[in-house]
């Protein structure tokens, strides 16, 4: 089976005039389609860099980023946007929902982009609403709901166009435990449903929930379930 | 979903992302409007075909003289209240409407940018969640074009407010020649900004989308200008305040110039008061040639007006003479004791105004001889001089007794007076020291001459009648009645005061983009501190202290603005110098004036900032993201 990612050899330097920070080095790693992946490692070891490259929204500086066996250096803004909004979902570590939109049209955004039609588009919204239990607040603004509340909104907004590929960035960091687990059993159910899901959390509790476990640490993968290469059995 | 169905929504959706932005939307809208309303009528106006000569000609006077006078007369007539005025002022207004569609461009570069900017997040997440860049690029187009329709409507209805109005109010000097015709030029200058602006705001929008590194702008905490742009946008509205203070000080020096003007040709007027004046052409009765028969009419013409009843003096002189326009050239004059570079010599040179004048011309107007007589009817050969040209004696030589001779040869002529400098009031005219000389026009009747009458204590209109009666029964054909002397002077001084109003106008309209200039920087600063003044005002930060440091941003700007105006202002003085020489530039009070309102605007816009600074709830902006 061809893997869903595949990184080879990839690495991260952001340079801010003469200054280098390597954010990653060496990176190879495989995931499988439906696999359930977790992140951890201390802060600042990369984690968010290394779900930005998987989202597409950057670009390695060194090695090669394959996803579903096509290599994603050449593509153009386009083809890149198109996969985005086709077969990713991204739940940011700070919500980054537009303000000026109201709670439903934040959540029908990757819809519209799609090219789904608006009653088409209100009717998947308000599904996907429903399943974080916002569907009465769809008429808000986001400044109007508390962190949590905005979390299970941009839950929403990644899993309305159903994405082969979930990439969260700390979905909890910023939730009680009551509001985590609630979250963190959306993303199984999304899971279970069939989606691979990349989930960072420095939370032991829900990492154990995940197929795999991948430990980051200055950049580097220091501990990974399972090494690249092998296949697996996917739990369900 | 059909296309059109498809086209609708996408309108219906850029037309609410307009409506989110609304306060931007509209003052880039108006900002454009403003740019493309001022500068369309103003780049239409044009002089309707050739400048037509006055009245009874000023193409004959110049064949009379070249024909008629002695050798070295050579000269050609200038008329400049009639022609290098109105050019003059249409100049002079294009520049000042140039900085006016300048300032409202950069208005619309800076919001430009700010709302790039403020919508760098939005797209950048735009984009992740899947749109492409071409997508990105179409939604701004289309909202780029939505506001262009906007701002197009309120051009046009500016255009057509700006156009009547400086058509409504022209003065009767530049009515006759301008027409408000709208050329390639001015829909070019006036288009300009709205294409500017819809060529702007759509790619700049999207360039986060077309780029690789959405990460940064999803990661920063806010959505915040980078410092650059925070500085470009700080640098125009320091232009825009400079801009609004230098039209302030143009406006403020004509309009002053104007009324010193009026003040100072009142004494004239007092004197001669009612005093009427008409034009007589004698063109079609006596040729070129025949000067001794119209030195004839000149004589009976005159004796006429002494007896009609009501008149208390009255006389003639070359066309212009009472307002000093006359025929420019060179002129020799005998000056026994002037130096000259530090060499002693016995003649000098000079270039000066020729006049021709009746007996008695000088009385009637108002003006008295400073020294010695003016012209009488027996004299021959005999000139008078004004006060600029006696200072060319160097005060060492008394004028009166001296000789001047018109061109390198020809006949002497004996001083017999100085008179006070008559200056003609409009713009565009000679007003500095012009030396003059008056010749008797007895000696040399010239083809068409201005005929002046002081008519004491009877009402002017009677009087006119009887004027322009004794004229045609002298034999002259064509007679012009040009009014009274005050309504005279009041038309070629009207050119100056509305030029005065126009640029106050100018001024006005760049003083309320400076004032959104201002605001929109402050209010911008306010906002990328939000988070800051929050946390400061979470910790018990006096409201006081907030609000200083707002304001003092703002005086800031407005001493910025100040320094970079002196450039402005000096620049202003000097066209202003050009167009009307002998206007007072450096004036302190108007200088102090115009940066007084300048300040108060300043202060006005930084208040608005210091309002969303208060505005500023802890509780909501640290709930942000
Ligand atoms: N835009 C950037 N410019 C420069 N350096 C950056 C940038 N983004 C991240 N870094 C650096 O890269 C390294 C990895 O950052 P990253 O955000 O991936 O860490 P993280 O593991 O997500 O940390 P945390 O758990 O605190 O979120 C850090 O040293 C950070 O300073
Ligand atoms: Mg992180």
């Amino acid at each position: 089976m061809t893997p869903l990612i595949r990184l080879e050899g990839v690495g991260k330097v952001f340079r801010d005039g003469s200054l280098a920070t390597r954010a990653l080095s060496d990176i190879d790693l495989e995931i499988a389609p439906g696999e359930y992946v977790a992140v951890a490692g201390p802060s600042g070891c990369g984690k968010t860099t290394l779900l930005s490259l998987l989202g597409l929204l950057d670009r390695p500086s060194q090695g090669t980023y394959l996803l579903h066996g096509r290599a994603t250096a050449q593509l153009s803004a386009g083809e890149r946007a198109r996969i985005r909004n086709r077969q990713i979902g991204f739940i940011f570590q700070s919500f980054n929902l537009i303000g000026d939109l109201s709670v439903g049209d934040n959540v029908a955004l990757p819809l519209k982009y799609g090219g789904v039609r608006r009653g088409e588009r209100r009717r998947r919204a308000a599904e996907a609403l429903d399943r974080v239990g916002m569907i009465d607040r769809a008429e808000q603004f986001p400044a109007q709901l508390s962190g949590g509340q905005q979390q299970r909104v941009a839950v929403a907004r990644a899993i309305v166009g159903r994405p082969p590929l979930l990439l969260a960035d700390e979905p909890t960091g910023n939730l009680d435990s009551a509001n985590g687990a609630a979250v963190i059993e959306l993303i199984r159910e999304l899971h279970v449903e069939g989606a691979a899901v990349v989930m960072v959390t420095h939370d032991p509790r829900y990492a154990g929930l995940a197929d795999r476990e991948i430990h980051l640490f200055d950049g580097r993968i220091v501990h990974d379930d399972r090494a690249p290469g092998s296949e697996g059995d996917v739990a369900h | 979903m059909s296309r059109t169905e498809l086209l609708l929504q996408e309108l219906r959706d850029a037309g609410r992302a307009l409506g989110r932005a609304r306060r931007h939307a509209a003052a880039l809208a108006l900002a454009i409007a403003i740019s493309g309303g001022i500068a369309l009528p103003i780049f239409s106006i044009r002089p309707a075909g050739d400048i037509p000569p006055v009245a009874a000609g000023q193409g004959q006077v110049r064949r009379l003289l070249v024909g008629h006078w002695p050798a070295g007369w050579g000269t050609t007539v200038e008329t400049p209240a009639q022609n290098a005025g109105v050019l003059a002022s249409r100049d002079l207004l294009r520049t000042f409407a140039a900085l006016a569609v300048a300032m409202a461009c950069a208005t619309v570069a800076a919001l430009v940018l700010s709302s790039a900017a403020a919508r760098r997040r939005e797209v950048a997440l735009r984009a992740a969640v899947g749109a492409g860049p071409t997508k990105v690029l179409w939604e701004t187009a289309l909202e780029a074009g939505l506001l262009g329709v906007m701002a197009v409507c309120g051009l046009a209805a500016i255009a057509l407010v700006t156009g009547a109005a400086t058509s409504a109010t022209r003065p009767e000097l530049l009515r006759s020649w301008l027409l408000l015709r709208p050329g390639v030029a001015a829909l070019a200058v006036g288009l300009v900004a709205p294409t500017l602006a819809l060529l702007l705001f759509a790619p700049l929008a999207a360039l986060p989308a077309a780029s690789w590194r959405l990460a940064p702008t999803l990661a920063a905490a806010h959505s915040t200008a980078p410092p650059a742009e925070g500085s470009l946008r700080h640098a125009l509205a320091i232009g825009q305040l400079a801009a609004a203070l230098s039209l302030l000080i143009g406006a403020g020096l004509l309009l002053r110039a104007s009324e010193a003007r009026r003040s100072n040709d009142a004494a004239r007027q007092e004197a001669a008061s009612p005093a009427l004046a008409s034009r007589a052409s004698l063109w079609e009765v006596a040729a070129p040639g025949d000067a001794p028969r119209r030195a004839t009419f000149y004589g009976a013409l005159l004796q006429r007006l002494a007896n009609l009843p009501g008149v208390g003096a009255a006389s003639v002189a070359s066309p212009g003479t009472w307002v000093g326009q006359g025929a420019e050239g060179s002129l020799v004059f005998t000056c026994p004791r002037c130096a000259n570079g530090g060499i002693g010599t016995p003649i000098a040179w000079t270039q000066a105004q020729h006049h021709l004048v009746g007996p008695g011309f000088f009385a009637t107007l108002g003006v008295a001889p400073v020294r010695g007589r003016e012209l009488s009817p027996q004299d021959a050969h005999v000139a008078v001089i004004n006060r600029s040209f006696e200072a060319h004696f160097q005060g060492v030589v008394d004028p009166i007794g001296q000789f001047v001779r018109i061109g390198a040869t020809g006949d002497w002529y004996r001083i017999v007076g100085v008179v006070a400098d008559v200056r003609a009031p409009g713009i565009g005219a000679s007003l500095g020291m012009q030396p003059a000389v008056y010749l008797p026009l007895l000696e040399y009747a010239p083809l068409t001459a201005d005929v002046v009458v002081s008519s004491g204590a009877r009402p002017a209109g009677g009087t006119q009648a009887a004027v322009q009666a004794a004229i045609a029964e002298a034999g002259a054909l064509r007679a012009a009645p040009r009014g009274t002397l005050r309504a005279g002077l009041a038309r070629l001084a009207a050119p100056l005061a509305w030029l005065g109003g126009a640029m106050l106008a100018l001024a006005g309209a760049v003083l309320l983009l400076a004032l959104h200039g201002v605001s929109a920087v402050a209010i911008d600063d306010v906002r990328r501190r939000r988070r800051e003044l929050a946390v400061r005002s979470a910790l018990g930060a006096d409201p006081l202290r907030i609000v200083a440091s707002v304001l003092a941003r703002g005086l800031w700007t407005v001493l910025a603005g100040a320094a970079w105006a002196t450039e402005g202002a000096i620049l202003v003085a000097w066209l202003l110098q050009r167009t009307s020489p002998a206007m007072r530039v450096f004036d302190v009070r108007i200088y102090a004036g115009a940066l007084a309102i300048v300040c108060a605007v300043a202060l006005v816009a930084s208040l608005i900032a210091v309002r969303a600074a208060l505005g500023v709830e802890p509780r909501e902006a640290l709930a942000e993201d």
